[in-house]
């Protein structure tokens, strides 16, 4: 016996280091071809000590443990204990990083579904603020090329804090509010002159706050004067992050959210607090040129039917709005470009008709 | 127990139990307030340790008496004048020993993070309220009981404990509603606590949320140790949009936590639970090592102790009461066939069994801040180690003593 494992002990150890060594011939062209054909499946380049191991030791099991967490974490939401939650959703998103669903379910899942359980006001906006950091501290560093993560970024700004969908949402906008003039002055606006010789605070709103100065001063120049302290303006600035990563092939979600943003901050976008310290929205009207903008933007990009309608459906309604708050300039102005560019029997009949028609309805 | 010093074994699970202490506290982040990490902490410490330490505990209580049948040197014990059951008591012993040893160390480690978490919070402040009014203290988790509604009124009664912290200065009452709809407005409502006598201790008007867990501070003042006190609710009717009736939720009954003591020695009995579990494992684990070589033990141990987990959801919930609670009325019940009658009864064997081992629940408790009291310890002791323990003596003493161990070769 001893002899036998001596005759062929040798020639196998050789054999297994010829065949790893061959192996090891083709790892590379094999990454390099999964680079190519899948790029969100490209390791990780600077993702802190802890997420790398999971991914590389746990390999194809961090699949199952992430199910078996995803499953406790549905478990204890349904039971009302939601203590666990921004953990076990960490730990989902740390084993499957590269999964901007598993990101866009987690932070949706705070932001929506566990705020409007918690009966104090605090508490609520705490979980909307985790959604928010969970996709823009987090998600974005893991899938910075992917469009989507943007998208539901500015979903919950646009949506969540913009909209009125929440029973809470002055609330939401006034903290929002107060913590982004903490930062950028209490007008929400940044003087991009002082904030270049300020690399302190172009750090801190950075870290805080998620913006690059440099593209918000794009984004200000394009779509703005922004007050940031609006949840929309946010929206629009991370639907152009997504925009911008899309590259050429465009994301229409993202354009989307654009026009529907700066159609809502010139709506109601100029945002105060009355005596009673009440929340009074009211329209941005220097914002118009920008609207039509945003929306000829995406008109020209993409090929949708919806998206003139919608258009449609802004024109016509920024006038008569314009027209009840006294801007006859503004209003006929959105009119003659409705009539410019898609003009129908009543708008063939005139600016007042159009208004009297349109105020009946 | 020397011979898990000798290997190292002791030092290993110490460096192992540590880092996972230490892991914890320095990634855990909870829901993003001092109170949320810190209940966390002590959830994740407390389920880990137990883990670990049970595994270790059965691995090494596994191997204590199969591998020195196997390596002869049991031989050299069993042939002089020392008993079967001194034998497993001795092994038993050493192992349990190097469990409580590793629990202190635990119980050290999680009163030092309960210290700083105290230190770390305004007293003031909503954070530190929270350390120190829901995590850092005792309460007695009392279930109020639904008693008939007057008019208008929902009443329930809750017994309270035999004894009453005046620190914190509140109890916690919750109550969660069946919500139709999300995010629906808040409802006002209006709670009472009336004493035995019938008079008014306590009354309070507040908006409640129709989503989520509703919490309710109850000034101690207005409790009395060991008395009966009744909570009547009822709704405010009100113009709003707000609900004007609500339904309590059935799955999460009114409860109210009230103060009986401080954290640490809430810790302390949390851990003298732990160590009944965990000293159980050590008597299963020798016993099947005194029947099995040394790696077809654990995996018979590792494997009983999961089926006796696994039948909490299989037998529990398959019982023959709970089937009977799905027959809807006026419909004829069915004779069993012997299949299914064998299977209840088999069931209910089981279930008599292991009920008493799955009893004594520890994770979570701590981190809610519920008390475990003296009594459950007892207990504990009492059916884990002496009853169950001694079954499992006596089964290992027969094992030896009909295994033909020290003779010539």
């Amino acid at each position: 016996m001893k002899s036998w494992r001596n005759r062929t002990g040798i020639p196998l150890l050789a054999a297994a280091v010829l065949l790893l060594m061959v192996a090891g011939m083709f790892h590379t062209p094999l990454l390099n071809a999964r680079r190519q054909s899948l790029p969100g499946l490209a390791p990780l380049t600077d993702a802190p000590p802890v997420v790398v191991f999971t991914t590389v030791v746990l390999g194809g099991f961090r699949g199952v443990i992430a199910d078996a967490l995803w499953l406790r974490a549905s478990y204890l939401q349904e039971d009302g204990r939601y203590l666990e939650l921004v953990q076990l959703a960490d730990w989902v998103t740390k084993l499957e990083p590269r999964t901007t669903d598993i990101w866009a379910f987690h932070a949706w899942n705070m932001a929506y579904n566990v705020s409007v359980m918690m009966p104090i006001a605090e508490d609520r906006w705490r979980w909307v603020q985790q959604g928010i950091r969970l996709l823009r501290d987090e998600g974005i560093r893991y899938n910075p090329s992917d469009p989507r993560i943007y998208h539901e970024l500015g979903w919950i700004f646009q949506h969540k804090l913009g909209g009125d969908s929440d029973r809470l949402h002055a609330y939401y906008k006034k903290q929002w509010s107060a913590y982004v003039a903490a930062r950028l002055g209490p007008k929400g606006r940044v003087n991009y002159d002082i904030l270049a010789m300020e690399p302190g605070l172009r750090d801190r709103i950075r870290d805080e706050l998620g913006l690059d100065v440099e593209r918000m001063q794009i984004v200000d120049a394009i779509y703005g004067p922004l007050d940031w302290r609006v949840p929309q303006s946010h929206a629009v600035y991370w639907a152009y992050r997504g925009l911008e990563v899309a590259g050429n092939e465009g994301f229409l979600s993202c354009s989307r959210m654009i026009y529907q943003s700066m159609a809502e901050l010139f709506l109601w976008g100029k945002m105060s607090w009355d005596d009673k310290g009440e929340l009074v929205m009211e329209a941005d009207k220097r914002l118009l040129p920008r609207v039509f903008r945003a929306y000829e933007e995406t008109l020209s990009r993409y090929d949708d039917p919806a998206l003139h309608d919608a258009y449609i459906n802004f024109l016509a309604g920024a006038a008569l709005v314009m027209a009840e708050q006294g801007d006859t300039r503004r209003s006929r102005r959105c009119f003659e470009r409705l009539h410019e560019r898609y003009p129908t029997s009543q708008t063939a009949k005139g600016y007042e008709a159009f208004i009297a028609a349109h105020r009946d309805q | 127990m020397r011979q898990a010093v000798r290997s190292r074994f002791v030092l290993c699970l110490f460096v192992l139990m540590l880092s996972l202490l230490v892991g914890f506290a320095l990634t855990i982040k909870g829901d993003g307030t001092a109170a949320g990490r810190l209940q966390m902490l002590l959830s994740y410490a407390i389920g880990a340790v137990g883990v670990v330490l049970g595994m270790a505990v059965l691995w090494l209580a596994c191997g204590s008496v199969s591998t020195e049948i196997e390596n002869r040197r049991l031989h050299l014990v069993l042939v002089k004048p020392v008993r079967n059951v001194e034998l497993w008591i001795g092994k038993w012993l050493g192992i349990v020993t190097v469990a409580m040893l590793m629990l202190a160390v635990a119980g050290v480690f999680l009163a030092v993070a309960g210290q700083v978490a105290l230190h770390r919070t305004v007293p003031g402040s909503a954070d530190g309220r929270a350390v120190r009014q829901q995590v850092l203290l005792a309460r007695h988790l009392a279930e109020a009981v639904r008693i008939p509604d007057v008019p208008g009124e929902a009443r329930w009664h809750v017994d309270c404990p035999a004894v009453i912290s005046a620190s914190p200065a509140v109890a916690t009452l919750q109550y969660r509603f069946v919500s139709p709809l999300r995010d629906l407005p808040a409802v006002h409502v209006h709670w009472e606590v009336v004493g035995p006598d019938g008079a008014q201790r306590f009354a309070v008007d507040r908006q409640a949320n129709m989503d989520g867990v509703n919490q309710l501070d109850v000034p101690v003042a207005h409790l009395r140790a060991g008395e009966r006190v009744t909570l009547s609710f009822r709704v405010h009717p009100s113009e709003s949009e707000s609900p004007q009736y609500v339904t309590f939720h059935p799955d999460h009954p009114v409860e109210m936590l009230i103060p009986t003591g401080g954290f640490r020695a809430n810790l302390v009995r949390t851990l003298l639970l732990m160590f009944c579990r965990i000293a159980l494992l050590a008597a299963l684990g020798v016993t099947v090592g005194t029947v099995f070589t040394f790696p077809v033990a654990v995996f018979v141990a590792v494997s009983m102790v999961v089926v006796t987990l696994f039948t909490q959801f299989v037998v529990f919930s398959s019982a023959p009461e709970r089937r009977s609670e799905h027959h809807h009325h006026g419909e004829e019940e069915e004779m069993p066939g012997w299949v299914e009658w064998t299977g209840d009864h088999l069931a209910i064997g089981i279930r008599f069994v292991v009920a008493p081992v799955l009893r004594y629940q520890v994770r979570g408790r701590l981190a809610a801040g519920v008390s475990v009291p003296w009594a459950e310890v007892h207990e504990a002791a009492g059916i884990l180690i002496f009853v169950y323990g001694g079954a499992l003596c006596a089964l290992a003493c027969g094992a030896l003593r009909r295994r033909e161990i020290a003779l010539p070769v």
